[in-house]
């Protein structure tokens, strides 16, 4: 009996906990009566814009990852996969390109899709090139690119090419170089084993299904949140008037750019759009720089990359894709403009 | 039994955030305060992953009770990550995090603050001084053994076609027609690339904008740029483009006022670049209006004028 009620009476404090929280939802005016009007406070004013708006951009496509990795791990069996990924490199490389023209998500969504993949056998080559190529060669981003570069095309072409490019040679390095298991959680792995086992015979494949997606919800979801409390500050916090002054000359501009799109972290359909502002201060391969790395490698995915992968290959992925960005696109902006 | 109920509160707390975010999204749906995130193409996803809260909440609620009521319904995959309480607390509070703030905070529109640590933008394309010679200049070669002594006047074509601008041209010729050429919020940016592109054929023009009072430090006291933000995605990626305006009572307009003004378009100088300018005419405060905002147009610019 003391038992019962000690568990009745937690379900019910949750559910007052939620009855209040659905007043105060039919009725706003009860928090805005609360809330005290704060004048000077422009620059926190421009923190919250910035933070909600980041992480409101980034839900649904970190829900359509996580619902899309769950249906994957209940549906798909690790034998498909096998098929499906190709044994020659190349092959496989081209075959994880063409992936990300297939799922427009950036790379908020693409995370825990990848995650799943990789749990259920995919190599680890084709998930980090899906994981850098994805979020730049797909329809979305080409089309915005192409918007916000009406005047020079030749940048929307370079993006998409040299993004092959990196993709294919990082692919190959990976391939070569890195042997043994970088995943990081033994928890996914368990995961998948009991997969079938338990899952089999559960009538209960939908609830189970929106577990996984509300554990990796959660799971995600905190790096995401940390990352884009940071991105928010940077960008509410930091002129870019200060930053550009450090990035002018021919090597360095690429540097900078390549910083400034890390830090900045912006989702690759709307980053061409903020390039675009930096035409009349920097060069041309430049910004293509900031436009090839940004997607790949920047606060956000870091930190949601450390979700998956272990601290080691987070690092080593960073260093090698920073170099091959760089020297790619120096080399480029030599041959071409 | 303690490992049960523990599994409980971990199912209620994360059902009780994914319904805070679920009611904050609904909150800035029905107060129309979305826009002020969001770009308004993106308001449909953001309404779906509504719908995806919803089930996710309303599932972990519902696994709560079961985990509560009776041994646990799921595999047995550690479902709810086995840390410390501290972790835990830290954890969930991430994510309410965001969440308090936006309740806590008014929803405020971004204006001169945001323009300030982005930089204006007064010139939306810059052409290259190598695109501006490929103009072709309308002067007929074989002229001068025709009717040499006969000086006619070479007119130069008033709105040259640049590469991939060929829009802008004809947008530009139709606007000059207009006797008057209002501003609207729909194209924004379309109208002030035009007015660059073409300052010069389109001087003396009537207009009529809407946009908010910034001013950079180094500005004359009659000056001040009459700005909007350009949002693509969400206001993360706001950039501020704007006009300068002259106006002798410019230095009365508190910075971050909204106002409309009607004047004349001309050209100025504005640290070391020519650039295009209002003169004002008629200057007068109004509010906010419900877009604040701008976006890219993406339609045929013809549907602008109509």
């Amino acid at each position: 009996m003391r038992k019962w009620l000690s568990k009745s009476g937690l379900n019910l404090a949750f559910v007052v906990i939620i009855l209040c929280i659905i007043y105060v939802a039919l009725f706003p005016d009860v928090i805005s009566n609360l809330s005290v009007p704060v004048p000077d406070m422009e620059k926190i004013q421009t923190f919250k814009t910035m933070l909600i708006s980041i992480v409101l951009e980034a839900l649904p496509y970190i829900l359509i990852g996580v619902f899309v990795s769950s249906l994957m791990q209940l549906f798909l069996s690790e034998q498909w996969i096998a098929r499906f990924c190709p044994k020659n490199p190349v092959l496989g490389i081209i075959f994880a390109c063409t992936l990300g023209i297939i799922f427009p998500v950036c790379e908020c969504g693409m995370i825990p899709i990848v995650r799943r993949l990789m749990v259920m056998g995919m190599p680890l080559y084709i998930g980090i090139v899906f994981i850098l190529v994805g979020p730049i060669v797909n329809p979305v981003v080409y089309a915005s690119t192409y918007q916000a570069f009406r005047l020079q095309p030749e940048i929307v072409y370079s993006r998409m090419g040299l993004a092959l490019v990196v993709g294919l040679i990082i692919g190959l390095v990976v391939y070569k170089f890195v042997s043994g298991n970088p995943l990081k959680s033994a928890q996914t792995a368990r995961h998948s084993n009991a997969n079938d086992a338990s899952h089999g015979q559960s009538q209960n494949k939908f609830l189970s299904m929106m577990d996984h997606a509300a554990h990796e919800f959660f799971d995600m979801g905190k790096y995401l949140i940390i990352g884009s409390i940071i991105t928010a500050a940077i960008q509410s916090f930091i002129p870019r008037e200060l930053l550009i002054q450090l990035g002018q000359g021919e090597l360095s501009s690429h540097l900078f750019m390549m910083a400034f799109a890390f830090i900045l972290s912006i989702c690759s359909t709307s980053d061409a759009f903020v390039a675009s502002s930096f035409l009349q201060t920097f060069s041309v391969s430049s910004i293509i720089s900031f436009l090839v790395f940004g997607p790949m490698v920047d606060f956000k995915s870091t930190l949601m990359l450390l979700s998956v992968f272990n601290k080691r290959f987070v690092i080593f992925l960073i260093v090698l894709t920073s170099v091959t960005v760089f020297i790619l696109s120096i080399a480029f902006g030599q041959m071409m403009f | 039994m303690n490992h049960q109920r523990n599994e409980a509160v971990h199912y209620w707390i994360r059902a009780i955030i994914l319904l805070i975010f679920l009611c904050f999204i609904v909150y800035l749906v029905k107060t129309g305060t979305l826009m002020y995130y969001i770009a308004p193409r993106m308001e449909i996803f953001i309404q779906l992953a509504a719908v995806g809260l919803f089930l996710l909440s309303v599932s972990q609620a519902y696994l709560a009770m079961q985990t509560a009521r009776k041994r646990s319904v799921m595999c047995e995959c550690q479902c709810i990550p086995p840390k410390s309480l501290k972790w835990n607390v830290g954890i969930y509070s991430l994510f309410i995090f965001p969440l308090l703030l936006g309740v806590l905070l008014p929803n405020t529109i971004m204006a001169s603050n945001v323009a300030s640590i982005k930089g204006m933008n007064l010139t939306p394309v810059r052409l290259d001084a190598e695109l501006q010679k490929d103009v072709p200049t309308d002067e007929p070669e074989g002229m001068d053994s025709f009717d040499a002594e006969q000086e006619i006047p070479i007119e130069r074509e008033p709105f040259p076609e640049y590469e991939h601008l060929e829009d802008f041209a004809e947008f530009g010729k139709k606007i000059n027609e207009l006797p008057y050429i209002t501003v609207n919020d729909t194209g924004f940016m379309e109208y002030l690339t035009t007015f660059s592109l073409y300052a010069d054929a389109l001087t003396g023009k009537k207009v009529e904008l809407t946009g908010f009072v910034y001013r950079e430090p180094d500005m004359a006291a009659n000056q001040f740029i009459l700005s909007r933000l350009a949002v693509q995605c969400c206001s993360a990626d706001a950039t501020p483009y704007g006009i300068i305006v002259e106006d002798d009572d410019a230095a009365t307009l508190q910075k971050d006022t909204w106002v409309q003004i009607t004047g004349t378009i001309g050209k100025t100088n504005y640290n070391n670049l020519d650039v295009v300018k209002v003169d004002g005419k008629y200057i007068h405060p109004i509010d906010a209006p419900e877009t604040p905002y701008v976006y890219p147009y993406v339609d045929n610019f013809n549907n602008l004028l109509d």
